[in-house]
């Protein structure tokens, strides 16, 4: 009898040590996340810079105190582009660029992450875009944490970050937009 | 203006430069009276110089395709080798039938495939459905070419190319509207070609290779862009006017009349296919 009592207690103490140190699952809350692009605009002389974001952004952030246990992964509904104006869309999600009919979803899935300072991590993931899967790595600011309006515990993150088109496969019209593509991610999450 | 105007000098002299050299072989292998070896040869010339074009186009030629529209130098180039099968005197007409059936729906079903939003049911009925028209505009064309061997089908191939591409720049996509830019370069260089050398055949090969870069831009054009199917089908039955020059009425006629005549039927059909797309999306604001 006291043997059981003892093995219950044990297993208890382990339960509750497991939740207090289990990491967090984070839902990314596309309300409030965001994916900002820049691409200068050859075609004016490069003199402007085209801007755009994705609306609909999905995906889950696993945040544990050891930064080594945590992940990220992001799906971007390549349809959802806007730029603002709505032929250059159509034109953006066109074989031209995206060729959004063909690849549907932009996908981010993290292998690595490490902190190198106070809320900022280096984090080495493989972006698919295009079709195209390359490992990129970027470095990532934790914005902050805590309980929102509606008492949900949220963190937020963000980064910036520069890619070659032509490395996942646009290699075309290079005298209408350039190479190069910055990226601003954004991604506030609300834990499960 | 003088953006379009310098894209269409840098994407189209060199490939019409390289179809010309690749048709002057052909020439030469045919005063050598080795036909079956020219008439291959002159599917090569439009096949590779479309694939010229379509490098500097895409800024890409990969042997393994990742994108729907890496696919059409590969399909032009598969085209042209297999042409020997449309060289060979020996072969049955319904062979060459079955075979010109089974490319066409292999060469769409290729484009089709990594298509998501599209069922396999439906891409399946598709690839047949497309499969079969491809099949019969290439045994419409290549009996076309084999009883005319003036510059006329080059010519209408070339006109038909040309609003192809700009009915795809209104479908939204400028790289597919460049490609058969491209496409229309080599058909002009093939025009000058036959001008210069009377006599000279596209049956037997070249017309597998234009038709399969016709059909491979519009089912890019269609499925991956925005140009209306209704657009596209004009512009794939336009190139097959020449027939009317067969009818008694029009025999009787002077050779550059009824080939004027066909002429402005092809454009007439290839208009309606881009003003189907106009009608349908607008015209393109551009400038953005």
């Amino acid at each position: 009898m006291r043997r059981r009592i003892l093995l219950s207690l044990l297993a208890s103490l382990w339960v509750l040590a497991s939740l207090g140190f289990a990491a967090d699952t984070y839902e990314v809350d596309p309300a409030h996340s965001f994916v900002i692009f820049r691409c200068r605009n050859v075609a004016q002389a490069g003199a402007v810079f085209a801007y755009g974001r994705f609306t609909d952004i999905k995906g889950t952030l696993v945040v544990d105190k050891d930064p080594a246990k945590s992940s990220v992964a992001l799906t971007i509904n390549a349809d959802s582009l806007d730029t603002g104006v709505p032929d250059r869309d159509k034109h953006l999600k066109s074989p031209d660029f995206l060729n959004t009919k063909q690849f549907p979803t932009i996908t981010f899935k993290s292998r690595s992450i490490q902190a190198i300072g106070k809320n900022r991590y280096r984090v080495t993931g493989d972006l698919t875009l295009h079709g195209v899967t390359r490992t990129i790595t970027v470095t990532v600011t934790k914005v902050g944490e805590g309980k929102n309006i509606k008492g949900m515990q949220v963190i937020g993150f963000e980064t910036t970050f520069t890619i070659r088109r032509s490395d996942f496969g646009m290699k075309g019209l290079m005298n209408i937009a350039d190479d190069r593509v910055e990226l601003m991610v954004a991604i506030l999450g609300i834990r499960k | 203006m003088a953006f379009f105007l310098k894209s269409a000098l840098t994407l189209g002299l060199p490939p019409a430069l390289v179809t010309f050299v690749g048709l002057l072989l052909a020439w030469l292998m045919a005063r050598q009276e080795r036909w079956f070896l020219s008439r291959w040869l002159t599917g090569f010339a439009i096949a590779v110089g479309y694939a010229t074009g379509h490098r500097l186009a895409t800024g890409t030629l990969p042997l393994l395709p990742s994108s729907a529209e890496h696919w059409l130098p590969l399909s032009a180039m598969m085209a042209a080798f297999l042409g020997i099968l449309e060289s060979l005197p020996s072969i049955p007409r319904f062979w060459r039938w079955l075979w010109r059936l089974l490319f066409g729906i292999a060469a769409v079903t290729v484009l089709l495939l990594p298509l998501p939003s599209l069922p396999p049911t439906g891409k399946a009925i598709w690839s047949v459905g497309l499969g079969v028209l491809m099949a019969a505009v290439w045994t419409g064309l290549n009996g076309l070419a084999g009883r005319v061997t003036d510059a006329s089908l080059p010519i209408a191939l070339a006109i038909t190319a040309a609003i192809n591409s700009a009915a795809l720049l209104i479908a939204h996509t400028a790289t597919v509207s460049q490609l058969s830019g491209v496409l229309a370069a080599a058909m002009g260089s093939t025009c000058a070609f036959v001008l210069w050398q009377r006599r000279w055949s596209l049956a037997g090969g070249a017309t597998g290779v234009m038709v399969t870069l016709l059909f491979g831009t519009g089912v890019n054009g269609a499925f991956y862009a925005d140009l209306p199917i209704a657009s596209a089908l004009f512009l794939w039955l336009a190139p097959l006017t020449g027939w009317l020059r067969e009818h008694p009425f029009l025999q009787a006629w002077h050779p550059i009349a009824s080939i004027a005549l066909q002429l402005v039927a092809t454009t007439l059909l290839a208009a309606i296919g881009l003003s189907i797309a106009i009608w349908q999306l607008g015209r393109p604001t551009g400038g953005y």
